[in-house]
């Protein structure tokens, strides 16, 4: 996308009041404390291990790092991940 | 509703196991609790997305392996041969269905003076008892034909709840005096020794004032009535029944004895408790050893089983328990014996207040010796005097 088509949809989901998160094709990541994160919006697992998990959104790479990761369960729009994290971080 | 549908437990090895998590979100498979084990992942899944996943197993080169089964269907498959376990269960359905429809218990609240046997009596007299079927019952014609044999209920309710019925009664608590007052002529007279304390007169001719002293069967309130004409003199006799309050001062002994030797249970804390079940009559108690108990209280006390609130059944549970005593003999101190005949005379004075005596001077003592203690004396009362007695007609 040009950064003119890029700030034009942007304006009309602004003017339309479509929430950002939807328009923008962002993922969506939820941490309740620090066992639990519930992710959205995303392509697919990259690496998934005890100690690590890589997930590759629309825009970037999600990187999620801890012990004991265990996933809560895993659809194509929505995963919840358990276990203790320690970083979370993108790229 | 996972169970209902069935799931499977599956451990997933290869080299891209990634690759086999994304086809399955991708076709819209949902997976949970997703586990690295080791070498290996686990994850669940329906049993109907189970058998769509082959193709992608192949395609990520996966293997799959069934580490568990869970679910109804398998459930029932594993059990296939036991087939008295569903019939069991549903028998134990049908006889609980078909026990619901019988009373099981009748419960009555609300009665005071009548006991709950008259009421059971009159209940099986119209064929309603433990047992009945809950259609034979009608209520409402039970409710009326039991306002009519007891007048004195002002209020029937008889409804049947579940397997219990329940009959609430209200009854007419006024005190029935009779008013028969009527016009019979009658005098009033005295029902004991003593000294008039006060006197008022509705009906009648007194005869006695106050201070005056009076013997038993003394006419106090005469009901005959003299008519005097215009030179006063005595034309006839006019009747009416006398009607007075008068308040006499009279004397009672009073007199009250008890052993200052006595037996005392003492519960050695050594019991034995049994159990027993009662099906409508009958019971059967389980046989225990009984050590032997020299003295011994029985407690026999029964719960009745039941489902919920109101479904009780015709079963219930019997407690008995037994306590062994020893007796001891004690004696009273003089100060025990004292407080214990004092006690006893405080009751005493205590249904004199209420039956409306006024207790005037108290003369009584208590004297406590090695083996009685007796409480003795006079008592002088003040208290409503006048008994009626009927005129008899000599004319």
């Amino acid at each position: 996308m040009s950064s003119s088509e890029k700030s034009f949809f942007r304006r009309f989901a602004q003017a339309a009041q479509i929430p950002e998160d939807l328009s923008a094709q962002a993922v969506l990541v939820q941490l309740a404390g620090q066992d639990t994160v519930l992710v959205e919006n995303y392509r697919g697992i990259l690496e998934y291990s005890c100690e690590r998990l890589v997930l590759q959104t629309k825009t970037c790479r999600l990187i999620i790092e801890g012990s004991g990761l265990f996933i809560s369960y895993y659809t194509g729009d929505e995963m919840k991940i358990t276990g203790h994290i320690d970083q979370i971080h993108y790229c | 509703m996972v169970y209902l549908r069935g799931s499977v437990r599956v451990g997933i090895s290869g080299a891209s196991c990634d690759r086999f998590f994304n086809l399955c979100a991708n076709r819209g498979i949902l997976l949970w609790n997703v586990a690295c084990v080791r070498e290996h992942y686990e994850c669940s899944l329906s049993v109907k997305d189970f058998r769509r996943v082959r193709p992608l197993a192949r395609k990520s080169k996966t293997r799959i392996r069934i580490l568990e089964k869970k679910g109804l269907g398998f459930f029932l498959f594993r059990h296939r041969k036991r087939k008295l376990l569903p019939a069991g269960i549903l028998f134990g359905a049908f006889l609980m269905v078909s026990l619901s429809f019988f009373v099981w218990d009748i419960q009555i609240e609300g009665n005071e003076r009548f006991t709950e046997d008259v009421i059971f009596e009159f209940l099986k007299e119209n064929g309603v008892y433990f047992g009945t079927p809950g259609a034979r019952v009608d209520c409402q014609g039970l409710a009326d034909a039991m306002r009519r044999q007891f007048p004195d209920l002002t209020w029937v309710s008889v409804e049947i709840s579940g397997t219990q019925l329940q009959i609430n009664v209200r009854e007419n608590t006024a005190s029935q005096e009779s008013s028969e007052e009527a016009a019979v002529p009658s005098d009033l007279v005295a029902d004991c020794d003593g000294v008039i304390e006060s006197i008022i007169t509705r009906q009648g001719v007194p005869l006695v004032e106050a201070g005056s002293v009076v013997k038993k069967g003394d006419v106090l309130v005469s009901g005959t009535m003299e008519i005097l004409n215009d030179s006063l003199e005595t034309a006839g006799y006019q009747y009416c029944a006398a009607d007075a309050d008068i308040r006499i001062r009279t004397s009672y002994a009073y007199y009250d004895s008890f052993p200052m030797v006595y037996e005392e249970k003492i519960y050695t804390g050594r019991r034995q408790t049994s159990y027993g079940i009662r099906i409508g009559q009958k019971s059967v108690s389980l046989p225990v050893p009984d050590t032997e108990y020299e003295n011994e209280d029985i407690l026999t006390s029964e719960k009745k089983l039941r489902l919920s609130g109101n479904f009780y059944l015709p079963v219930s549970l019997v407690t008995y328990v037994r306590r062994e005593y020893q007796i001891q003999i004690k004696n009273y101190s003089q100060e025990e014996a004292e407080a214990l005949a004092m006690e006893r005379f405080q009751k005493k004075l205590e249904i004199f207040k209420e039956k409306g005596l006024q207790i005037f001077e108290n003369n009584v003592k208590i004297n406590a010796d090695a083996k009685t203690c007796v409480t003795a004396g006079t008592l002088t009362v003040i208290q409503d005097a006048g008994e009626r007695v009927e005129r008899t007609r000599a004319e």
